[in-house]
């Protein structure tokens, strides 16, 4: 057998006595050779990583049997998951790298970028402070930052999140490590630096000979980076190959669902298929029926007629909502007395309309203004200038409390479930709060009902009432914010970004949970995205922005086939991995 | 925005604070129901000598011309006039040197100290009252809070770093004894302790300021007086900056930055120190610069207890007699005080966080 860079060999981490994050999983790592690690939140993949570079928070955390064989640049083998503290520094940053998925918080922000960089280099490298700016700046021209001097001298705060990456790239590679792990790194990246950034790594990696493990929830990512795949799924491996054979023919119907939840471009579906429709879990045992993922989307295929159909009822209708001309320009104050304006064009005389029960897909990248626009419209922003008309009334001629009986028909879904549940309020109470305010039925037992009702509508169960938010994952929150937005039975909804922060296979069942809402009461969406895909499997008509200004509108299926701006062009382009 | 327009603007925001604040100070003892006058010469006086005394004092003008002169006399740019007979002449005993700058005949612009009188009492110009105390207050304050932060900055690194084991118990309670016992009654144990009890070891007294006044030599400091009132002084804010320091501290060590920094391979000490604790310590400066400010409004208790002569001791003496210029110029040192710390506090943010500078 020929000598791995790394070896993993029956690995089992447990967090505390009873809960095994990772469960006795092996896999190898060759020289300049990517492995990608794919898993929902929770599957143990961010554990694995961490457990390679003994990162683990101990106690709870604890390696508690297996080892990490790893091949030193010394030529000797050694166990990392044996080794002592201050032997396993010698290895972290210097011969085994990290890159992290939160690039925004992933630097210190009282320190500079170079300064955080070059301290590695002192560290391992035992250069002087003068030597590690000269090789920082060079590192910096090697990941394509723009101004590498003045970056150097850069706090983080003062440079966007690509960079931010960048940087942490720079501060992985600077020691040339023989293993680079990324966990997520570009899952909190818009399409197009996503995409910049997974090249740079090809390009790394090829020049350094690096071996990198690629930890991430999207398969679509590892298609276009990885050559082996390792899908874990409750702390163990439950598919291990390579990369073109797990697609073509996956084996595992988990790896199946995974590779179908994902919204692809190419194909028009009634719904998306989930995890579930590959397989059923029990305590221990997985009940799969055997699905064909080909048949499988075969036959959830919306038929062409059928969206003429469904297009012609809904533009036959009058608008519900209708914005013309929204502008909403932030002013910058500059000088002394702050006296000197400049201007933010947030949103840049944008109009447009929605049906009612339709779905209008807005899509760009941070900063186009997709932000501003929704909450502009809920006049949780007041516009600069414009018109906005919901139902035949002119919102923004309402009085604060008409506004309030208005909102009643409006509703927002934000994108980060975790912070947007009151840590302290009983999910029952957080779905009963907008009702009483509203003063919608008659007394709280009825509330109570209805709620329980709304628990059971968004696949939750009625013994969660008087559960608090932190008992629920990512998905079951998102499922909670949705439960308040219907509560107040509105006909209009904005989706902020509402499943960015989910894993795919959770942003599937989420997305399939919002349209079976919406063909049940008749719900009209803005559904806001960064995601070229979601937002086209979930729209009827779509708008791409960039700058604050509408860079195209117009079906889907027309925008996709063929796109008229360069910018979307672009976003297109930067999709990873069709499958 | 550049550090120099930043902190002009905290200038010229903060004096114009000063002005409300003289404003308020002003209006507040001079309308208040009492009289000077006869505190000064006691009840017994005949009207005669009240109104003389009144009207020496300016007493008897308006007040609105009265809060004019007054804060004519604080303006460090002032009109003063040559005639001997108006409130505003340029009496050398009054404004000590001056600096014509401007002069229209018979009146002119002036630079020169804040006037704030002489007190009703002993006759002293307040400026000198007020520095004399103010010494001690200083001293004694910044030495509290310097045993505060360098203890309790250590102590509450220790605490989250060690959390739930036994350090963090024992530095816990601590913390929490701290902030149980009330100032008063610390101040009395402790100076019957160290400063009785024990005083043959300590060699501590139980009372005495700053400055001994030796017969022969005059005033001499006396350093070791300052050791008790400063640790009583000291336990509070210790414990607050314990428990801050803690809280702050677990907070940031779970940041992502604090991964990255040890997958870089850093010492632990190094990412504690170097990468976590200037991070967490914004919210202590916040604490302590506070902390500082009401300090030196007087520690009135333990100035008490341990008879040190200080701010506090003097304001509440003042206080009691009725001796309004002493009173009003304690209030207003004290309030401009807060405004210098506070820009302070502001610049240090800067230094210590770089976003604060670009956001503010």
């Amino acid at each position: 057998m020929a000598e791995h860079l790394l070896q993993v060999d029956n690995l089992t981490v447990q967090f505390g006595k009873t809960f095994t994050a990772v469960d006795g999983i092996s896999f190898t790592l060759e020289k300049g050779q990517t492995v990608g690690i794919v898993g929902e939140s929770g599957s143990g993949k961010s554990v694995t990583s961490l457990s390679i570079m003994r990162l683990i928070a101990s106690p709870p955390g604890k390696i508690t049997n297996g080892s990490i064989l790893y091949n030193n640049r010394a030529g000797q083998k050694v166990d990392l998951a044996s080794l002592n503290e201050d032997a396993i520094r010698g290895y972290r940053g210097n011969e085994i790298a990290m890159i992290f998925q939160e690039p925004m918080t992933s630097l210190n922000p009282v320190l500079t970028c170079g300064y955080q960089v070059a301290e590695a280099l002192r560290l391992h490298k035992k250069l002087n402070k003068k030597e590690a700016r000269a090789k920082t700046i060079e590192l910096f021209n090697k990941v394509k930052l723009p101004r590498p001097e003045a970056i150097f001298d850069s706090y983080p705060h003062e440079i966007s999140g690509g960079q931010k990456q960048r940087v942490m790239i720079a501060m992985a590679i600077s020691c040339d490590p023989a293993i680079l792990i990324a966990d997520e790194p570009t899952t909190a990246l818009d399409v197009t630096v996503q995409a910049e950034i997974i090249q740079l790594l090809k390009e790394l990696q090829q020049e350094h000979g690096m071996g990198i493990i690629f930890i991430t929830h999207d398969l679509g990512v590892i298609a276009s980076i990885a050559q082996r795949v390792v899908v874990m799924h409750r702390g163990k491996v439950v598919e291990e190959g390579e990369v073109h054979d797990i697609f073509k023919n996956p084996k595992h119907p988990y790896t199946r669902g995974l590779i179908a939840c994902r919204p692809t471009l190419g194909r028009k579906l009634r719904r998306l298929p989930t995890i579930s429709d590959f397989m059923s879990e029990g305590e221990r045992t997985i009940i799969a029926p055997n699905i064909d993922i080909q048949n499988h989307f075969q036959s959830l295929t919306i038929s062409d007629n059928e969206t003429k159909e469904r297009r012609n009822t809904l533009e036959s209708q009058v608008p519900l909502l209708k914005v013309e001309n929204i502008r909403n320009w932030f002013p910058i104050r500059k000088g002394f007395f702050s006296l000197t304006k400049d201007y933010v064009k947030a949103v840049d005389d944008v109009s447009f309309e929605v049906y009612p029960g339709e779905t209008l897909g807005l899509v760009g990248e941070s900063g186009c203004g997709k932000t501003t626009l929704g909450r502009t419209i809920l006049r949780l922003i007041e516009p600069t200038s414009g018109k906005i008309t919901f139902k035949g009334t002119n919102i923004n001629s309402l009085t604060a409390s008409q506004m309030r009986a208005m909102r009643k028909h409006m509703q927002i879904i934000f994108q980060d479930p975790y912070s947007s549940l009151n840590p302290r309020m009983t999910i029952g109470e957080a779905i009963m709060e907008p009702m009483r305010v509203h003063k919608l039925h008659s007394n709280d037992k009825t509330r109570k009902e209805k709620t329980i009702d709304l628990l059971e509508r968004v696949s939750l169960k009625a013994e969660h009432f008087n559960r608090y938010p932190h008992e629920f994952s990512g998905g079951q929150r998102q499922r909670i914010c949705i439960a308040r937005a219907i509560a107040v039975e509105p006909e209009f909804i904005i989706c902020d970004e509402s499943v960015s922060a989910l894993d795919v296979s959770v942003q599937a069942q989420v997305l399939n949970l919002l349209n079976e809402l919406r063909d049940k009461f008749g719900f009209t969406y803005i559904f806001i995205s960064h995601d070229l895909a979601v937002v086209k499997f979930m729209s009827d008509r779509m708008i791409v922005m960039n700058k604050g200004k509408i860079e195209e509108a117009g079906y889907p299926d027309d925008i996709y086939a063929n796109p008229k701006s360069d910018y979307t062009r672009k976003l297109i382009a930067a999709i990873p991995g069709e499958i | 925005m550049n550090i120099l327009s930043f902190f002009l603007k905290k200038i010229i925001s903060g004096l114009l604070v000063v002005f409300g604040v003289s404003a308020l100070v002003f209006f507040l003892f001079n309308l208040l129901p009492g009289d000077p006058a006869r505190m000064m010469l006691g009840q017994r006086a005949d009207v005669q000598s009240v109104q003389s005394i009144n009207r020496e004092l300016g007493l008897d003008q308006p007040p609105l011309k009265r809060f004019a002169i007054y804060i004519n006399d604080l303006s460090p740019v002032c009109l003063l006039s040559k005639d001997p007979q108006s409130f505003i002449f340029a009496d050398s005993a009054k404004y000590g040197e001056t600096t014509q700058l401007l002069s229209f005949g018979e009146r002119s612009i002036y630079i020169k100290q804040p006037y704030l009188r002489r007190s009703y009492q002993s006759n002293r110009l307040v400026g000198e009252i007020l520095v004399d105390s103010l010494k001690g207050t200083f001293i004694l304050s910044i030495a509290a809070l310097f045993l505060a932060s360098f203890i309790g900055i250590p102590l509450g690194v220790i605490s989250a770093v060690k959390k739930n084991k036994f350090a963090d118990h024992a530095i816990g309670m601590i913390a929490a004894l701290g902030m149980a016992l009330p100032s008063f009654f610390a101040a009395v144990i402790i100076a019957w302790l160290f400063g009785f009890v024990l005083s043959d070891y300590t060699g501590l007294e139980m009372t005495g300021s700053l400055y001994r006044v030796d017969p022969f030599f005059g005033p001499v400091i006396e350093w070791k007086n300052l050791i008790l009132p400063s640790i009583t002084l000291g336990i509070r804010p210790l414990s607050v900056v314990i428990q801050l320091t803690r809280s702050s501290m677990l907070e940031v060590l779970s940041l992502d930055f604090v991964r990255t920094a040890k997958a870089k391979g850093l010492e632990s000490r190094i990412v504690l120190y170097r990468h976590a604790l200037r991070n967490a310590l914004n919210p202590v400066l916040t604490a302590v610069s506070g902390w500082f400010g009401s300090l030196l409004a007087g520690a009135v208790f333990i100035e008490y207890v341990f008879n040190w002569k200080g701010i506090g001791k003097i304001t509440v003496d003042s206080l009691e007699t009725y001796d309004l210029p002493v009173v009003m110029g304690a209030v207003l040192l004290v309030s401009c005080f807060f405004i210098l710390i506070n820009i302070a506090v502001d610049l240090l943010y800067g230094v210590l966080d770089p976003r604060v500078r670009r956001s503010s």
